[in-house]
């Protein structure tokens, strides 16, 4: 039986002294009023009302667990309420700063579509990580090298000049013996001062012949972009930043370099289920659904 | 451009290049000197030939020693990249003395060299070094132990961790857990040192006038040009070297004599913080930096 509706018709029932307006203000037919007080007086074995023709009037057994039946209805309805508000409650996300607002605006928007209010807080990858760790979000968008990565994000070189060709080799950005000048440099960004992508381009650097100060970690993504607009140098990015930038993208010739995104929930968390509502919107947002441009294909 | 701003400009150039530079320049005739950390003890590689021949060709000098008896002489068998002409021979080879002294001078052969170590013993020529009053060069190995260093144990592709090793393993006090890059163990000496040397050579000294002009002769022949000779040598001018190379190590040291008279001796003695085998840069940055100090001093 429904315990919660039983009480609350003998509640409404013995305030109103009536079983019709009972009924009624406690939104159900008299009917359904009558045999949920039926089938409470039945489990208890006892008599609740004393059934005249025109009112309804307590037995004193009914009087006796009038005060129980009320705290009970109250206590369904604060559960109730409880319910709707933790529904309510933003999951705190961190996320690569790197993304634009227009693309995590998006992703809020369609995650409330989907019934999850989300927090966002933008971070770099070691900040990421310590923001989980100390429990302050209850996920986060950790950077992962491409076989434990959920997202990928092809990177590749973008510069101010067309360079013309397919791809981009490190070993062009050389100093000839004859140069003169400064030479060319990769810059990096925050998002990707990360093992698993900043040492084989340092071990590239080194083989091809650069020199260290021709591959530099930038301090904040703006400063690395406005690097390669004033200059030829290059940026390490994917093609939804390049485009952003107005830069032309090449992947790297030497190697192939990705960005890969894996989702960890706090403790006891379970990613798999926010992951399964989110996938697609975290996907769009980190530029992971485009797959390798042709460069015909680049906005200049 | 005043001494200081170009010093420091030359240091920020070794910096970007990767190079930890110890550099003296000085002329011959009036005494001026320019350098950059000229007195750091780096461990000398094959710069140690130039003592070598030296006291072999003093000791012919007093008779100790016929420039024509001939030896016989193991080959060396080396396969790894570096070692040349009998170090890389496959067969025993009748040789003379003079012919050795070519060999370990001018082509920088390993094993020629012990074989005139063989008969004048490492403490044996840092005696004869006292004796001309040249400090600060240490004698103390045979170049065969200058072959056996971790980089030949290791597979080509892998041979980055051994140049890694090399760079991270040092220790206080310039010493090292890589015996051939601990100064305190392998032979070395400093820019000022060497300088002193090619000062004993090329101008009147204790060492007798035919035996520096032997070691001058030889140092002209010296076939080894990849590295600052291209920034030195002209038709204007003789350069004459001697080159050091082993592990991250990267030396010259050597003296240009100008038509007009002038004469300029070089000494560069460098450590790189770059952990790969090849790099023509390394040697571009420590020509031009030793060029553009010559330069400088030059129009003082």
């Amino acid at each position: 039986m429904d315990l919660v509706g039983a009480c609350r018709a003998f509640v409404s029932v013995s305030e109103r002294g009536s079983f019709t307006v009972g009924a009624a203000a406690a939104r159900m037919s008299q009917s359904v009023a009558s045999r949920r007080v039926a089938a409470l007086e039945e489990r208890f074995g006892e008599r609740l009302f004393e059934r005249t023709a025109r009112r309804a009037v307590l037995t004193p057994f009914g009087r006796d667990m009038l005060p129980a039946a009320r705290q009970l209805v109250l206590a369904a309805d604060v559960l109730q309420h409880e319910a709707e508000t933790a529904k309510l409650k933003p999951w705190r996300l961190a996320v690569p700063d790197i993304c634009s607002t227009a693309g995590l605006a998006r992703l809020i928007a369609d995650a409330r579509g989907h019934g999850v209010t989300l927090d966002l807080r933008a971070a770099a990858p070691a900040e990421r990580a310590e923001l989980l760790h100390s429990q302050q979000v209850r996920a986060a968008l950790l950077a992962v090298p491409r076989d434990e990565a959920t997202w990928s994000v092809p990177l590749g070189l973008a510069g101010a000049q067309d360079p013309g060709g397919k791809r981009l080799y490190a070993e062009t950005l050389r100093m000839g013996r004859a140069a003169l000048g400064e030479p060319r440099r990769i810059w990096i960004q925050p998002e990707d001062d990360v093992p698993h992508i900043r040492d084989p381009l340092t071990r590239l650097r080194d083989a091809v012949g650069l020199r260290p100060a021709q591959l530099v970690v930038a301090a904040d993504h703006t400063a690395a972009a406005a690097e390669v607009l004033c200059s030829r140098d290059v940026l390490l990015c994917s093609p939804a930043q390049a485009r952003e930038l107005a830069l032309h993208w090449r992947p790297l010739g030497e190697i192939t370099l990705t960005r890969g995104f894996a989702l960890a929930t706090a403790v006891a968390g379970h990613p798999d289920h926010i992951r399964a509502r989110l996938g697609d919107d975290i996907a769009r947002c980190l530029g992971a659904d485009e797959g390798v441009e042709t460069p015909g294909a680049v906005v200049t | 451009m005043s001494t200081e701003a170009l010093l420091r400009e030359m240091r920020q150039r070794l910096r970007d290049g990767g190079l930890h530079g110890c550099f003296l320049v000085r002329d011959l005739h009036t005494g001026q000197e320019l350098g950059i950390e000229p007195d750091t003890q780096l461990p000398a590689a094959s710069l140690v030939k130039i003592p070598l021949a030296l006291a072999t060709l003093e000791r012919i000098r007093r008779g100790e020693l016929d420039g024509a008896t001939m030896l016989t002489v193991e080959p060396g068998r080396i396969t790894s990249p570096g070692p040349t002409g009998l170090s890389r021979f496959r067969h025993p080879v009748r040789i003379a003395i003079d012919d050795l002294l070519y060999l370990s001078t001018c082509v920088s052969d390993g094993t020629a060299a012990d074989a005139l170590f063989a008969l004048t013993p490492p403490a044996q020529v840092a005696g004869i070094m006292r004796e001309f009053g040249l400090q600060g060069i240490s004698v103390r190995h045979t170049t065969r132990e200058l072959t056996e260093t971790p980089v030949e144990r290791f597979e080509a592709a892998e041979a980055h961790l051994a140049y890694a090793l090399a760079i991270e393993a040092g220790t206080s006090g310039r010493g090292h857990r890589v015996p051939q890059l601990d100064v305190t163990r392998a032979n070395s000496g400093s820019a000022r040192s060497y300088v002193e040397l090619l000062q004993a050579l090329w101008t009147p000294s204790a060492i007798p006038p035919e035996v520096a002009g032997r070691v001058r002769g030889l140092m002209a022949d010296n076939l080894l040009r990849q590295r600052i000779s291209p920034d030195f040598s002209s038709d204007a001018s003789i350069w004459s070297s001697k080159t050091g190379t082993l592990l991250n190590l990267r030396h010259e040291v050597g003296v240009v004599e100008h038509s007009d008279g002038q004469t300029f001796a070089v000494a560069v003695l460098t450590e790189s913080l770059v952990p790969a085998g090849t790099q023509p840069d390394a040697d571009a940055v420590m020509a031009h930096v030793a060029r553009t100090l010559r330069d400088h001093l030059r129009q003082l």
